[in-house]
């Protein structure tokens, strides 16, 4: 049984507003009763939750939690104060669970007045259970750093001094890419110590918190969670004038606007800084703004006060169309549907007008008062973002880098001397090569997807226990883009080899790509013994960019079977693609081995 | 305030927390209600706190399995009808 989703909306919105354990309690039982809501698009994970306290008030509420950011989650709970067995042992119950994500939830309490104590011991026991579980899995681990005891009420005690000993050593000690560090301080320090610690509840239910700060905590933990799974935003549009500076540049001058530092302005700076923290995490962003695109240059050149420099942006829309115009071609522009896209505007006129055309694309009532803005924006949860993979940082770059390919495909005219023009150059390499941006593709990836299988690792080297997996990465005279396809082949029978994953960045559109990485796919095929390559297409709300990609690329569609199309293409002859006049293929070299002696 | 006033107090709450169909007496105990485990234990303390505007002391609220002896606690703290 599953929810219909008008019972799901307000279920959600119930959840939204849990203040106290009860109301969570009552919401996570009705999830349970309804069945897991089932939206075909989201994510699924399997989390598993340990640590050194009472977790069950959290386990209990994770999967309304995350249902309620888009994702449905099944969780295992490990028993009270298990974490180093679970983690230390690769075939624990937690292992057995097959985690995609792993919460190791610690509080002080315990660390400071258990077995361990000591900063130096409790860093080396965490250190080793995250590494054992790296090690034992390719869950991705969300550590909770341990939160400021009741006693810390001075720099001067010794609960501070201890406190910043723990963080600063597990901070050095668990820089990996698939753990994320979480420091609940901001957290209790908003909520307030005040009504945060209740010594009552320790004592009787190795709860280091008040019952009723359940809600405060758990939202908390599924906002970095999911930040960690899929960001939930992408690309920030934003609007100038009293948005990012205070005052209309077009009626006061670009020296007129306010970004005094020590006044006013330092709200609209505020607001500068946070947008930049969220490009260095590899958002983007856009400049949707009502001007003179002249005056506009001249406050960036003129004004050296302003953080964000015209290089931010990824794309600009400056002129006197409505803003859902400018919208519509940003999306364009840089390939992107409305899914993540978070539009800021100062006037309500512009949020109604881009909210009618573009219902998907979220705005935010920015408040009247700029002191007020950073703060609402941060509580949205929308900009909760964890995961900076190595590519992550230098995707802005990409796509400004895709503007001037852009540029040069005007010029260009004709099209094949454009696409020879760049020079393209794809590698391939086994998907082992570059697992992040592979786990990262295949949960985000939407359009350009065959099959939207949501695979984690386990899951997908099932799948290639008799197959293969491929990603590659494309660099052309602009760039670099990065890894921008994987692949994964299993074989169904004697005769044939199914590609049952397959995406694609939809960076790299309209240029051969595929043709080219379908030629290297059955050349390998056929190298394993296939004499067929069955293509299969799952139709999604999101993916009929790709409907008819099979068909287009020769294949002939055969027998349905579930809810998927079929196709095959023999592979008698070696199959010779166009593509390879524009596209030159290489294989990553392998790491060098050690000469035998 | 009466053990009875006390009891009919209670009763929406236990029924919120617990069981919509439980029947609050003082014979009532964690023992016999196999829906009163220790999460909505947790959770009753913190309602009946709230809702009764009462403070219960680590000891209190840990041995607090037996509705008759919380009606006599709640009584001793003078709960105000």
């Amino acid at each position: 049984m599953s929810a219909d989703s008008s019972e799901l909306s307000s279920l959600l919105a119930r959840y939204r507003a849990a203040q106290t354990l009860q109301q969570l309690a009552a919401c996570s039982r009705d999830h349970e009763t309804a069945g897991a809501p089932v939206e075909p698009d989201w994510p699924k994970i399997r989390l598993a939750l340990t640590g050194n306290y009472s977790i069950q008030f959290l386990a209990r509420g994770f999967p309304v939690a995350m249902a309620a950011r888009g994702f449905v989650a099944e969780l295992y709970e490990s028993p009270y104060n298990q974490w180093r067995a679970e983690l230390l042992q690769a075939n624990s119950p937690l292992f057995g669970f097959a985690p995609t994500h792993v919460i190791l939830a610690l509080s002080s309490i315990e660390l400071a007045y258990g077995s361990l104590r000591s900063p130096q011991a409790i860093v080396e026991a965490v250190s080793a259970a995250v590494n054992a579980a790296l090690k034992s899995s390719n869950a991705h681990l969300l550590v909770t750093l341990p939160e400021p005891l009741a006693d810390e009420i001075s720099d001067n005690s010794a609960a501070y001094a201890w406190r910043r000993a723990v963080n600063d050593g597990l901070r050095a000690a668990l820089a990996a890419p698939r753990v994320t560090l979480f420091d609940l301080e901001p957290l209790l320090r908003n909520v307030g110590a005040q009504v945060w610690f209740d010594e009552r509840f320790y004592e009787t239910a190795k709860l280091p918190f008040h019952p009723d700060r359940t809600p405060a905590l758990l939202g908390a933990l599924a906002d970095a969670l999911a930040g960690v799974i899929a960001p939930r935003c992408k690309l920030v549009v934003v609007d100038l004038d009293d948005t990012l500076w205070g005052g209309r540049a077009g009626d006061d001058g670009f020296d007129g606007i306010d970004l005094d530092p020590a006044g006013k302005g330092r709200h609209f700076l505020r607001l500068q800084a946070f947008l930049q923290g969220l490009r260095n995490k590899g958002v983007l962003l856009a400049i949707a703004s009502k001007n003179d695109p002249a005056t506009v240059q001249e406050v960036f050149a003129k004004r050296p006060e302003m953080m964000l420099r015209p290089e931010d942006f990824a794309a600009m829309e400056i002129h006197w169309e409505p803003k859902s115009s400018s919208l519509a071609h940003i999306l364009d522009r840089l390939k992107l549907s409305t899914a993540g896209v978070v539009f800021l505007d100062d006037n309500p006129v512009e949020r109604a007008e881009v909210r009618g055309r573009f219902p998907d694309i979220t705005v935010p009532e920015l408040p009247e008062d700029p002191a007020q803005r950073v703060a609402m924006l941060m509580r949205s949860g929308l900009f909760d973002h964890r995961l900076a993979t190595a590519e992550s940082g230098a995707r802005n770059r990409m796509y400004a880098q895709n503007e001037a390919r852009a540029a040069a495909q005007n010029v260009a005219g004709d099209y094949q001397e454009f696409l020879r023009g760049l020079a393209m150059v794809m590698e391939g390499s086994p998907l082992e090569a570059a697992r992040e941006r592979v786990g990262e593709l295949i949960q985000k990836t939407n359009q350009f997807n065959l099959t939207t299988r949501r695979y984690n690792w386990t899951e997908l080297s099932g799948v290639l226990r008799h197959g293969f997996g491929r990603c590659y990465r494309l660099a052309d005279r602009f760039g670099d883009n990065g890894i921008i396809s994987v692949v994964a082949v299993t074989r169904d029978s004697e005769t044939d080899a199914r590609i049952d994953l397959w995406l694609m960045s939809c960076r790299v559109l309209g240029r051969k790509v595929e043709e080219a990485i379908l030629a290297d796919i059955a050349a390998r095929a056929r190298a394993l013994g296939a004499r067929r390559l069955i293509g299969e297409y799952i139709p999604t709300a999101k993916n009929a960019l790709v409907a008819d990609l099979y068909p287009r690329l020769g294949f002939e569609e055969i027998s349905p079977r579930g809810g998927s199309v079929l196709y095959a293409l023999p592979l008698n002859d070696a199959t010779t693609s166009e593509s390879v006049n524009f596209i030159a293929m290489k294989e990553r070299a392998a790491p060098a081995k050690a000469q035998a002696g | 305030m009466s053990r009875e006033a006390v009891l009919r107090k209670l009763e929406p709450i236990f029924r919120d927390v617990i069981d919509p169909d439980l029947v609050l007496s003082e014979e009532v105990d964690a023992s016999k209600v196999p829906l009163w485990d220790s999460l909505k234990h947790i959770i009753l303390v913190v309602e009946i706190e709230v809702k009764l505007g009462v403070t219960l002391t680590t000891d209190e609220l840990a041995n607090l399995r037996n509705v008759g002896e919380l009606v006599t606690l709640l009584q001793d703290k003078g709960m105000q009808a």
